[in-house]
């Protein structure tokens, strides 16, 4: 049963986050968005950065949107239940364990971190062109 | 394993619960013991603050008690209660259902929680919106619903999984009485089918007195009385009660009363007094004349046979909608 508790779970979560969409895009490409506009565009053209420093921070950034994504995934829903939204009481009163409920949230946040790099990816990609996103990736010299 | 009562779907031993916090401890339930009939809907009543709700949570497993044992069906809730879980039924108070499902979303994801196909989910899924009259906005998002709705698809989400047994926390607080009477016989006619016990707790004294067999009072954590309603209203002394509004009220009107020949106690709460008689026809004249000797006059008189409130002001002092 605890099996079939987490699936259930994980297939809520990705569904109501699925009917979000547009809004979980936007909320996951505004941190890239901004740092590639700063670091890879405003600063490096002042000359007060290098204008390879956007290959050197492409990692940073599909990390740092991954992380971000990661926690707003996980603990910002989890706030909201214990906190005004008494919605996750269905989940804990089924049987299995509380640990059970965690490990399902936990590994939704896992999904949608990966998604938020991949998002993070397309937008560097679409920025700097495939070639350029392609050095970013490889490391590779011009 | 422990060899239950044969007729007794939940046992309650000598249950407990303290919460401590900062500069003391606070005991919310103080040691009650009780049994619930298999298939019977059973009352649970006290004032707010009396210890119901910390009570629900322990036998929902929400909360661990302090001490004491809670059997459901034979099995121990307090060693195992992952597994009581897929026995019981919890409809809150407070709406609690998943706003960013719709309605038939609700009720399958929480079918699936409970280790049902989805198969099975979908098909009683069909039954219970059907039945609870919600088949026709089972597309529409929980949020959408009106309190009414939402309370009969709690219910309905409730009863997915054929629990043994269903706890009610106040499940028709704010609905009108025509929504109340239909969805009471939703529940009953539901209960019924499946064999489902229902455990309703409430400060409302009309709902058990009608509908429930046997019942518990409870008062600061402690029962104060358990028996069948009339068993419970053979407590008070009287089976009609006079209560007089009176021009002005002392504190001392009270012991006056009591002193009167016939009057067990009485009580005074908002400028009325409740003499509690000893007989079945009261002599109104010589109440009048009473309250005259008083220095006061009645305004409104009030004469009506015993509920349940009164057996609870009777043995507490206290109105159902008074803090405990």
């Amino acid at each position: 049963m605890e099996r079939q508790a987490f699936w259930a779970m994980v297939d809520r979560d990705l569904l109501i986050q699925a009917r979000d969409i547009w809004e979980f895009v936007f909320r996951v490409a505004m941190l890239p968005f901004i740092l590639i506009l700063t670091y890879g565009f405003m600063l490096p053209t002042l000359g007060v950065l290098p204008e390879s420093f956007p290959s050197q921070m492409f990692a940073g950034m599909v990390g740092m949107s991954m992380l971000i994504t990661g926690i707003h995934g996980t603990a910002v829903p989890f706030t909201m239940d214990f906190n005004n939204l008494p919605e996750i009481e269905d989940r804990l009163l089924a049987p299995v364990s509380s640990a059970t409920v965690a490990f399902a949230k936990m590994f939704v946040g896992i999904i949608e971190s990966f998604i938020g790099g991949l998002i993070a990816s397309i937008l560097l990609m679409g920025t700097f062109g495939f070639r350029r996103f392609h050095r970013m990736v490889t490391g590779a010299q011009k | 394993m422990k060899t239950a009562i044969p007729d007794s779907i939940l046992e309650v031993k000598d249950l407990r619960k303290t919460y401590h916090k900062k500069g003391g401890s606070a005991e919310a339930v103080r040691g009650i013991s009780f049994a619930v009939p298999r298939g019977e809907v059973y009352g649970f009543l006290g004032p707010n603050g009396a210890g119901k709700s910390t009570t629900i949570s322990t036998l929902t497993t929400e909360l661990e008690p302090t001490s004491g044992e809670i059997w459901l069906d034979g099995r121990s809730v307090t060693e195992d209660p992952v597994s009581a879980r897929a026995e019981i039924g919890v409809v809150a108070q407070h709406n609690n259902l998943d706003r960013g499902l719709t309605a038939r979303e609700n009720l399958i994801f929480h079918a699936r929680y409970f280790g049902m196909s989805r198969r099975n989910a979908n098909r009683k899924a069909d039954e219970y919106l059907e039945k609870f009259g919600l088949a026709d906005r089972q597309n529409d998002y929980v949020r959408s619903y009106s309190g009414g709705m939402a309370q009969r698809l709690k219910i309905a989400r409730a009863m997915m999984h054929t629990p043994k047994i269903l706890f009610l926390d106040k499940p028709t607080t704010g609905l009108d009485p025509n929504y109340r009477e239909i969805l009471w016989c939703e529940m009953l006619t539901l209960s019924r089918e499946s064999g489902t016990t229902i455990f309703l707790t409430t400060h409302c004294m009309e709902e058990p007195e009608k509908l429930a067999q046997h019942m518990t009072i409870v008062n600061h954590g402690k029962i104060v009385a358990q028996g069948t309603s009339s068993e419970l209203k053979a407590l008070v002394p009287t089976s009609t009660i006079v209560t007089l509004r009176l021009a002005h009220t002392e504190e001392g009107f009270v012991q006056k009363a009591e002193e009167l020949p016939d009057v067990t106690r009485a009580r005074l709460q908002n400028g009325t007094l409740a003499p509690y008689l000893d007989r079945r026809q009261p002599d109104f004249d010589e109440l009048f004349r009473w309250t005259e000797s008083l220095g006061t006059s009645v305004l409104d008189m009030n004469v009506k046979e015993t509920t349940l409130d009164d057996v609870f002001v009777y043995l507490t002092g206290k109105g159902m909608n008074q803090d405990a």
